[in-house]
């Protein structure tokens, strides 16, 4: 009964509220009265979509390696030569796999996936048995696989198969824009990390191949349009033949074709070559926007980009900075916003002056800190490397260099950074403006945030940090970064390993904590140690000094550490040849003073052992001393005297007698 | 190893995680002797490293094979494993695939009971 009713009411009040809705809609139409509903207008979302929401929710997390590495104690690398080795070698295996599928394509026929994936394919041959025709062709060239495309043309000649004029053009495209061979593939990811850089850095060389198939196929085209000289003059320009290309575009100009936007670039890149000095470079620049004036062909953004990286080959020329502001005015009038690659050449443009320093970088900040950055010129990716140098070397500002640095890291930039080798000449430089800068607090915070998964500092960078420390005496951390230090694999160089002992003796401070000074004397005796051994096995060539072996003790004593001092100066009276120069005098008495007041008989023999041999000139002072503050028995009186001398020793005694009546 | 089979999802786990056999799962045998011939052949391609059952689990069409491994030969020797490992198998079964390693010092570090 009750039930009927609870239904009977649910099923009125669902009408009510149906009434409700429609009339609330209906009165939307006649008044304002009710609250307007805005439905969005539906926003058409691809299928990675949600992906990539998702992981714009996660960060790089700098405790943990790199995820190409595998999460395991014993295979996170943690040196430089470690993550380069231990990424390649994942690639080399997956070479062996993908050179056994192309050795033995027959096996791997097998179709099971669906939808089929055609990267896990075999490679499919092309040779003169194959059926084919110009399609074939025209998926292959979509493929961008060169050599194949390059095969299957010829084969298509071969056969005397008409092949259309829109195709013939776009395999000039292919051929020219990966210079006539494969480019190396998008799947070995570590290879490009490691070893792009490289291509890149080998700048403005000739690496156009002269007889390649692109100009084969340029010659057989009866007669080229403007469409085939553009690609023709892209192609070289790109990989740097630059008086080929320039007489190309002559040629085109007399032929009056209106070229694409694109080549009238590449033309313009051509004066870093063709022309000499600063005034023909610019005149060769006027001359050919001139002619895309004419021709109605209107600037874009590599049009910027083009005439700036000219303009950087004449930084030295006054005129130039004048030049790269004109640009920047022209571009503003057609709306183009300039990218990295365009800020990347100010910069070179208007820092190269050691003297006048310009502050153009703080500039570029202001327009760059808000805006989400993506890549649009190759260029791009030199910019934040660059920015960080001219932190460290131009502006000198820890300032700049940290605003820099959140550029960086905000939204998707960290993209931008470009390969293995940029990220760390960038790291180094920011690392080397954080040592002469800031406070060591300061200089740790980032150290412990980016060391060891995200940089690895180079030898170099380590003795700045060991410098920093030194001059902050931050004696605590001293055995944090000696343990880095080894595991870096650096424990070898030796500006390195004397900095460092230097920096410790300097900074002995009785007012430190008991536990302190032991971790430093313990600290000490492992230094000793590890040093020893790679000397043994060679790695470490330089020979002890007697200040370093001297610097070592001082520590040893100051930490309480006295088996390893003990052991060290055994270590200096046995080689003495192999060692250059003595300890200072001071180490020796603390030495002794240390055995008086601890009463070491036997350690301190052995320094009065080594301190006779040396020949200090204290040593008189030190018997004299020991025999005054020290009770000695009978037994260690005679041990004493045999290893001075009895006359000797007499003589002494005989002074102390004088002194005392 | 010690448990017999009943004890499954009481006291141990499947070496096999997949949905084929389940109401209208796909491909049950053919799984079955996929997962056979995964086990041989990481048994082959890491000789005398295994310590431990190799788990293999489907989620879509990614496989994840997951095993403890000996740290007997070098580092930079298990990661050309890896690689090798991942890219053969993912020809020859055509889905991407997942090594998911931990190491052990020595093999005793994996016997949990002495029967």
């Amino acid at each position: 009964m009750l039930n009927n009713y609870r239904t009977a009411f649910l099923r009125k009040s669902n009408e009510t509220i149906q009434l409700f809705r429609l009339s609330s809609n209906t009165l939307e139409k006649s008044s304002s009265n009710g609250i307007k509903i805005d439905i969005p207008k539906y926003i058409n979302r691809s299928s990675t979509d949600i992906l990539k929401a998702i992981s714009s929710t996660i960060q790089r997390d700098p405790t943990a390696a790199h995820y190409k590495y595998h999460d395991d104690p014993y295979l996170i690398p943690v040196s430089n030569f470690q993550k380069r080795a231990y990424a390649l070698s994942q690639e080399s295996g997956r070479k062996a796999a993908h050179w056994i599928l192309n050795q033995h394509p027959e096996l791997f026929n097998h179709k099971v996936a669906f939808p089929p994936i055609e990267k896990f394919y075999p490679k499919v041959v092309y040779d003169e048995n194959c059926d084919l025709d110009e399609n074939e062709l025209k998926i292959i060239i979509e493929k961008a696989i060169v050599s194949d495309a390059i095969a299957v043309y010829n084969l298509l000649k071969k056969k005397n198969i008409e092949i259309s004029s829109d195709t013939q053009q776009s395999l000039l495209e292919l051929v020219c824009f990966y210079n006539n061979q494969d480019n190396l593939e998008e799947d070995w990811i570590e290879e490009r990390w490691y070893t792009q850089a490289n291509n890149n850095r080998e700048e403005y060389r000739n690496t156009w191949k002269s007889n390649g198939f692109a100009m084969t196929l340029f010659s057989t085209i009866k007669s080229p349009n403007s469409h085939h000289y553009s690609i023709i003059i892209q192609g070289m320009a790109k990989y740097n033949q630059f008086e080929e290309a320039y007489n190309l575009y002559k040629e085109a100009n007399e032929k009056g074709f209106v070229l694409s936007i694109n080549a009238y670039n590449s033309a313009i890149k051509t004066a870093i070559y063709v022309k000499e000095g600063a005034d023909h470079k610019w005149l060769h620049i006027q001359e050919i926007l001139t002619q895309m004036h004419n021709s109605g062909v209107s600037m874009n953004l590599y049009t910027l980009n083009s005439i700036l990286s000219v303009l950087t080959t004449m930084a030295t020329n006054s005129e130039s900075k004048k030049y790269a502001l004109k640009t920047i005015a022209e571009a503003k009038q057609f709306d183009i916003e300039p990218c990295l690659a365009s800020y990347y050449y100010l910069l070179q443009i208007f820092c190269s002056d050691k003297k006048n320093k310009s502050t153009i970088l703080v500039d570029i900040l202001n327009l760059i800190e808000e805006k989400s950055l993506s890549i649009k010129d190759l260029a791009d990716i030199n910019f934040f490397t660059a920015a960080m140098e001219n932190c460290r070397y131009h502006l000198q500002s820890i300032d700049i260099a940290l605003r820099v640095h959140s550029v960086l890291l905000k939204k998707k930039n960290y993209n931008l950074i470009g390969d293995s080798y940029n990220e760390s000449v960038y790291y180094r430089n920011f690392f080397a403006i954080l040592c002469q800068n800031e406070s060591v607090e300061f200089l740790m915070k980032y150290y412990n945030d980016l060391v060891p998964h995200i940089y690895i500092p180079e030898p170099a960078i380590t003795e700045l940090i060991v410098k920093t420390l030194n001059v902050a005496a931050a004696v605590e951390l001293y055995p944090k970064i000696w343990s880095d230090i080894l595991m870096f694999d650096q424990a070898d160089r030796e500006p390195i390993i004397t900095e460092l002992i230097d920096g410790m003796a300097q900074n002995l401070f009785p007012s430190f904590e008991q536990s302190i000074k032991e971790k430093l004397g313990l600290l000490s005796g492992t230094i000793y140690d590890a040093i020893e051994e790679r000397k043994e096995t060679g790695k470490i060539k330089m020979s002890w000094t007697g200040t370093m072996l001297g610097n070592l003790i001082n520590i040893c004593l100051f930490g309480d550490n006295i088996n390893k001092a003990t052991e060290i100066i055994v270590k200096l009276h046995k080689n003495q040849n192999e060692i250059i120069g003595i300890p200072d005098s001071p180490t020796i008495a603390i030495f002794l003073d240390y055995c008086i007041e601890k009463n070491y008989f036997n350690e301190l023999l052995k320094c009065i052992e080594y301190s006779l041999e040396v020949n200090y000139p204290e040593l008189d002072d030190f018997i004299l001393k020991i025999m005054t503050k020290m009770t000695l028995s009978s037994m260690q009186r005679a041990h004493l005297s045999k290893l001075v001398g009895t006359e000797h020793y007499v003589e002494i005694e005989n002074k102390i007698e004088f002194v005392s009546s | 190893m010690a448990g017999p089979p009943h004890t499954i999802a009481h006291i141990k786990g499947w070496n096999s995680w997949n949905t084929c056999n389940m109401l209208d799962g796909l491909r049950p045998a053919e799984t079955a002797i996929d997962d056979e011939f995964i086990r041989r052949f990481m048994m082959g391609t890491w000789h005398d490293l295994i310590a431990s059952e190799i788990i293999i689990k489907r989620q879509h069409n990614i496989i994840r094979i997951a095993a403890i491994t000996v740290q007997k030969i070098s580092v930079t020797k298990v990661y050309f494993l890896i690689g090798y490992t991942e890219e053969i198998l993912s020809y020859w079964l055509q889905c991407p695939i997942k090594l998911e390693l931990q190491t052990v010092e020595d093999r005793t570090a994996v016997v949990f009971k002495y029967i």
